[in-house]
């Protein structure tokens, strides 16, 4: 049943109006309408009119230039993962092997004599010091990583709702 | 090339671990603050608002400050 109430002015329907506003010839801000597209992601109202929109849009083709809109931003989100996932993987679990092993180092060569004094209470807190950060440096990787994979999740489930809507 | 002998080994050894601690640190927090791409200013409330809803006429019904349903 198609509603007849009217929709208010938002970030969806503002997209909706955008994306037809693209068809024509003039200048298209891609980087708002990415932004409008996060805005409208992150808020549960925004999603949910902007399914309803698609689903009572009179024009066929509006749905299905909203879904290649979204999949864009999709892509560039899905980027974004990838990226994030590559530099924990890298970066933090390599910095939290070198600090694990010079913290090993420093210890062992301080038990045996070699370094000794101001020198070893350095190395062996410098070790301490660097494996504390490595730890919380890939934890906040991690969770970056969360965030972005999220987002990646929310985006596709937003697009599939505008398609099943076309369905009904 | 005789001044390298004077270096203790403990000297190299303890300058050496503080040397790898600094790299970590240091490499470890670049990588994780360096991301931070700076994003244009864009006001998305002023872009919402002169957005062209003139282009949903007949598409879909959206309320007008006239509060007429198109």
């Amino acid at each position: 049943m198609p509603s007849d109430d009217p929709f208010p002015l938002g970030k969806a329907t503002a997209l909706m109006a955008y994306v037809l506003d693209m068809s024509g010839d003039n200048e298209i801000d891609y980087e708002l309408i990415d932004r409008i597209a996060e805005g409208i992601c992150a808020d549960e109202r925004e999603r949910v009119r902007l399914i309803s929109a698609a689903g009572n849009s009179q024009n066929p083709e509006v749905p299905i230039m909203l879904c290649d809109v979204l999949e864009r931003r999709l892509a560039q989100l899905r980027d974004i993962s990838e990226h994030r996932s590559d530099q924990d993987e890298v970066v933090g679990l390599w910095a939290q092997r070198v600090a694990v092993t010079a913290l090993a180092a420093s210890i062992g060569l301080a038990a045996s004599g070699v370094v000794s004094g101001l020198s070893g209470f350095f190395a062996v807190g410098g070790a301490v010091l660097a494996s504390v950060v490595a730890t919380h440096v890939r934890l906040r990787m991690k969770r970056n990583l969360r965030e972005a994979r999220r987002n990646t999740e929310r985006t596709e489930q937003l697009i599939a709702s505008i398609r099943a809507s076309q369905q009904g | 090339m005789r001044m390298f002998e004077a270096i203790t080994s403990e000297a190299l050894v303890s300058g050496g671990l503080i040397g790898v601690s600094a790299v970590v640190i240091i490499g470890s927090l670049s990588a994780l603050w360096t991301p931070k791409k700076k994003r244009r200013d864009i006001d998305v409330d002023a872009a919402v608002r002169n957005a062209p809803y003139h282009r949903l006429h007949n598409v879909i019904p959206v309320q007008t400050s006239s509060s007429a349903v198109s």
